[in-house]
């Protein structure tokens, strides 16, 4: 599955601009999918039917973007400003490479004198920072960028044993926890969907609509959590690398239905595979978006404890990710959608 | 079960029912209920739906929400104290009380939150308040063994008569639940035109995912949310309502202006003394994701003072009337004039 | 010249009170359509249909409300305490006239005089000490002109110079004004079009998922008004729009990012036409596209903007040739099938 993570990972597309990691998806789904399709907000569904003769749907949502940057302002000089695409942090930015395709950009700070330089590295917005990429005309510029595209993290995967390192761990290791669990499921007996969702990052808009003309049993999203296992870091939370996959109870966004976090349960004890309980006291999954769907549709998450989220170089455990794979697989072969 | 409102309000304030674990209460309300209505169900998002036949000349829909504020085990620590997580919690209440911990296999479990005695503070900590980070709960009267991170935490309390008023837990939003069974009992007697749906709501504290997925379920013509707001308190800008002083009805974007000035003109015909205020825009109550499925929405709001708190302060009263205005509602719809789209 | 813009800023229609604004939109408009819709909650919806059962539907949205005031607590001394309703900033409200209540009484938002003031000069006025005067001097008097939860209006005269429009509520009567040319200059097309005249963006976008019960559309277009920030107090490369560059298109925006087709084909179309357009230069604030998007079945959309200075204050200004040429290429737009198909090839 290594392979998988990183080429998966290693693709640019941020909310908005999903295709790209989709259609990829989509070929390394062949032959393990029975149908497939775009939605109106450009979601794309799988699915797999069962055998039964009364299925129960279970659907499974990895989603599709990373957070990113958008070029906003280019000046006379070829220096462009940008705005954030979700989350960033500026001071991400600073220090590490972004890209916009094939063109690089390092991120730099405004400051008329060390004073203010060294003031506005302590309080660093998208106001103050501004982005190079090594032209000296807006000519120059406008031959290789333009006003209102969009980039990502210039920073690659890294395979450090039981650790993978790379950018968009949130939420492409979801994608690829789905793909192998479509590849290593044959023939199930309920109906199997899974949804890479369109711009969770921006404010859960796939996971909102995904749903609704499925209406399935149980909805599970698979997203990054925290971690609280390095040092002197979150006291309040008990989140570990290496636990086990981590089945969420409650986030800012939403509490888990007890129905999905009893299967989940029994899914990794029914095989003994590791799980740790979560309470994250920040951030949101689109779990929140398949609750509030139409007449409402039992939704849990399922999380990967990841380091360092929404930076150029997430961490997660391989093994926490092959056990995802397992539990998962084992809850849509039960009888607990 | 023929109950009186205090009787209701003393039970279901003791229940148990976090947002999306309202078993305990829905069970309650469901024994409360049967008797006055036609059908009652659970939805899929785990309301409890209690339906009323008129005439099938419309539906109209109550939603008032059965979910507490509580807290969650964050963490356990080997030294045998446990970390919280809030939900609508202010830690400051919590130095000092009795908790229990609702663990996975259903036993209840005792904690105490504490703090250091005055001997030990510093003149420096004794300014400073204790915030999720830095209170625990000890359990060590208790199995820890049993506890789990993410199982939840309440308060025990029991509630309590104390001249006019009754203090207890979750009276937000369980008092409306009793005025909307208290309006349910009073259609029970009399014929009315309209199909009355009473939604006893999950999950509005953290974002009204019951109410929503409710409305959109049944797809009323009219639909009532009943919440509590702050009584007797002086909020800044915004005209004081007391508790004891009747229900209370809103004005505002989210209300249609009609809808409010009808339960005004109702309690007056009805001898319903209300109080009236204005919500600039969300309201901070089922009313707003009704409203946004595109339904008109009307919102009365029970007094209460100390919101939140293991003794919220409320007047049985103004429970009762609250109830008797629903009905009130729902009895003027008969001579309501229906429009087709 | 609009038709209809000086009538429609001067109208009186905060988020919730945006009646005399529906009925003066449905009054001008119900001879030119085939269906109007009034819906619960107060929007107003006009179909234009195609003739064709299998037609595709094209939703075309702007919003009926503006920002105001609501009174919250009459005071003892006769004086008016409010909130905002939707985003106003209080610094915008001192030395103002306003329009008050059902009754439209007039208004007066004064301030202690400088002579009085000491350290206060610095601070900037809060919620809690900006009062109304309707010249009452108790409570009882003011109870019996209005009451709490009464609406107040910005009282702003629409003003036309030569390539300059004053007044209030561009944002989003300016999108109202666009939607009126646009139903009297129909052109038989392909699909249906629907217009969404919808009420409470300012205050959550509250009213538009509703729409989206009478309607699948296969896309949606939304005209706002926008913000400029074109003045001394902002750096240019931080600017949002600047007048007189022409309709400003969003590409990112509060909560959702705008369909890149639908997006790549309003500026095919301004191209073809040779009608001038800008990037926004900033991607904060929402629009009804965020609402439409996570509604329902999902429905993908942009957002064309009229710049306008100084939104949500009792003085907005505007260029007249952004105006028009908003419209204009709102026209060219919904009269040919390139935006409505542009989804086509991506599924």
């Amino acid at each position: 599955m290594r392979e998988l993570i990183k080429k998966i990972t290693e693709i640019s597309a941020p909310s908005g601009r999903e295709l790209p990691v989709q259609k990829y998806i989509l070929s390394e789904l062949e032959n393990h999918i029975d149908g497939y399709k775009f939605d109106n907000v450009g979601n794309l569904i799988v699915w797999k039917k069962g055998y039964s003769d009364n299925p129960k749907k279970l659907l499974l949502d990895g989603h599709a973007d990373e957070i990113g940057v958008v070029i906003t302002n280019i000046d006379e000089k070829g220096f462009l400003r940008i705005d954030p695409v979700g989350g960033v942090n500026p001071l991400m930015l600073l220090g590490t490479t972004i890209r916009f395709n094939d063109t690089l950009g390092i991120v730099s700070m405004e400051g008329e004198t060390a004073k203010e330089l060294s003031e506005n590295y302590s309080k660093p917005s998208f106001d103050n920072l501004f982005v190079d990429i090594g032209v000296t005309s807006k000519e120059e510029a406008l031959g290789k960028v333009h006003i209102g595209m969009f980039g990502t993290y210039n920073a690659g995967y890294h395979d450090l044993g039981d650790k993978i390192v790379s950018k968009a761990l949130d939420d492409r290791i979801a994608c690829a926890i789905i793909i192998q669990v479509f590849k290593e499921i044959r023939q199930p007996e309920n109906d199997l969907y899974g949804v890479f969702s369109v711009q969770e990052e921006v404010g859960l808009v796939g996971a909102s609509v995904a749903a609704f003309d499925i209406k399935p049993d149980m909805a599970v999203a698979i997203d990054v959590t925290a971690y609280s296992d390095t040092p002197k870091t979150f006291k309040r939370m008990d989140i570990n690398l290496g636990n086990g996959p981590a089945i969420k109870v409650k986030d800012k966004a939403s509490i888990s239905d007890e129905k999905v976090v009893n299967a989940l349960i029994d899914s990794a004890k029914s095989e003994g595979i590791p799980y740790q309980m979560e309470v994250l006291i920040f951030g949101g999954t689109n779990a929140a978006g398949y609750q509030m769907t139409a007449s409402g549709i039992k939704s849990g998450t399922l999380s990967i404890p990841c380091r360092y989220v929404h930076s150029p170089h997430e961490m997660v455990s391989y093994a926490d990710v092959t056990n995802s794979v397992k539990l998962l697989k084992n809850l849509a072969l039960s009888n607990n959608i | 079960m023929n109950l009186s409102a205090k009787e209701m309000l003393v039970r279901l304030s003791a229940a148990y029912g976090p947002p999306g674990r309202e078993k305990e209460v829905r069970d309650l309300i469901r024994e409360m209920v049967t008797e006055y209505v036609d059908e009652v169900y659970e939805d899929n998002s785990g309301n409890l739906v209690a339906v009323k036949k008129g005439n099938s000349k419309g539906k109209v829909m109550f939603s008032t929400h059965m979910d507490e504020v509580c807290m969650l085990v964050s963490r356990v620590m080997d030294t045998g104290f446990l970390k919280l997580e809030g939900v609508g919690m202010d830690p400051k209440l919590l130095p000092s009380q009795k908790v229990k911990i609702h663990t996975r296999s259903g036993e209840i479990l005792r904690g105490v939150i504490g703090m250091l005695a005055p001997h030990l503070q510093t003149a420096e900590t004794r300014s400073k308040i204790s915030t999720f980070d830095e209170l625990f709960v000890d359990v060590s009267m208790s199995d820890i063994s049993k506890i789990n991170v993410g199982d939840f935490v309440t308060f025990d309390t029991q509630a309590v008569e104390i001249g006019d008023y009754l203090y207890g837990k979750t009276l937000d939003d369980r008092a409306s639940c009793v005025s909307s069974i208290v309006a349910l009992k009073k259609l029970s007697k009399i014929k009315h035109e309209y199909d009355v749906y009473a939604v006893f709501s999950s999950r509005e504290e953290i974002g009204a995912f019951g109410a929503k997925t409710a409305a959109h379920a049944i797809d009323p013509c009219y639909a009532i949310a009943v919440d509590v707001t702050h009584g007797n308190e002086n909020v800044d800008n915004y005209s004081k309502v007391e508790v004891a002083k009747g229900p209370v009805v809103t004005f505002g974007p989210v209300i249609p202006r009609e809808i409010s000035k009808k339960l005004c003109d109702l309690a007056d015909r009805a001898g319903i003394k209300i109080q009236k205020d204005a919500a600039p825009g969300r309201t901070g109550t089922d009313a707003d994701q009704i409203q946004i499925e595109g339904i008109a929405v009307g919102l009365i709001s029970i007094p209460q003072r100390y919101m939140h708190n293991p003794y919220e302060m409320i007047s049985i009263k103004d429970v009762e009337e609250t109830g008797r205005l629903m009905a009130e509602f729902v009895s003027s719809l008969d001579f309501e004039e229906k429009e087709e789209n | 010249m609009s038709k209809y813009l000086k009538d429609l800023t001067e109208l009186n229609g905060a988020s919730g009170n945006e009646k005399a604004v529906r009925k003066y939109i449905k009054e001008k408009i119900e001879n030119k359509v085939d269906k109007i819709i009034e819906d619960p909650i107060g929007n107003l919806l006009a179909i234009k249909y195609s003739g064709n059962p299998d037609a595709k539907k094209l939703l075309v949205m702007a919003h009926m409300d503006e920002v105001g005031l609501m009174v919250t607590s009459i005071e003892s001394d006769g004086r008016l305490a409010v909130q905002p309703v939707g985003g106003v900033d209080p610094r915008v409200l001192l030395g103002k006239r306003v329009v008050v209540g059902e009754e439209s009484l007039d208004g007066i938002i004064g301030y202690k005089a400088i002579h009085l003031q000491r350290e206060d000069f610095s601070t900037p006025p809060k919620w809690t000490n900006i009062r109304v005067e309707i010249g009452c001097s108790k409570k009882e008097e003011a109870e019996k002109k209005v009451s709490v939860g009464d609406y107040i209006h910005f009282h702003s005269k629409f003003e036309e110079y030569d390539n300059r429009y004053i007044g209030k509520a561009f944002d989003d009567r300016a999108g109202c004004a666009v939607l009126m040319e646009l139903i009297d200059n129909y052109n038989e097309v392909s699909f249906d079009i629907y217009y969404a005249f919808v009420v409470q963006e300012e205050v959550g976008l509250r009213g538009s998922g509703a729409i989206l019960k009478h309607v699948k559309p296969d896309a949606l277009l939304v005209f706002e008004g926008t913000t400029a920030g074109d003045n001394p107090e902002l750096k240019e490369a931080r600017w949002s729009t600047h007048l007189d560059n022409g309709p400003a298109l969003s590409y990112l925006q509060s909560g959702y990012v705008i369909n890149e087709m639908l997006f790549n084909s309003i500026r095919k179309t301004a191209d073809m036409n040779g009608i001038p357009y800008q990037m926004k230069g900033r991607t904060v604030g929402g629009t009804d596209a965020t609402r439409a998007a996570r509604t329902y079945f999902g429905v993908p959309g942009a957002v064309i903007n009229v710049p306008s200075r100084y939104i949500h204050s009792p003085v907005c200004v505007i260029s007249r040739s952004d105006f028009d040429n908003v419209v204009e290429l709102a026209k060219k737009i919904v009269s040919n099938d390139d935006y409505i198909n542009a989804l086509e090839g991506w599924k």
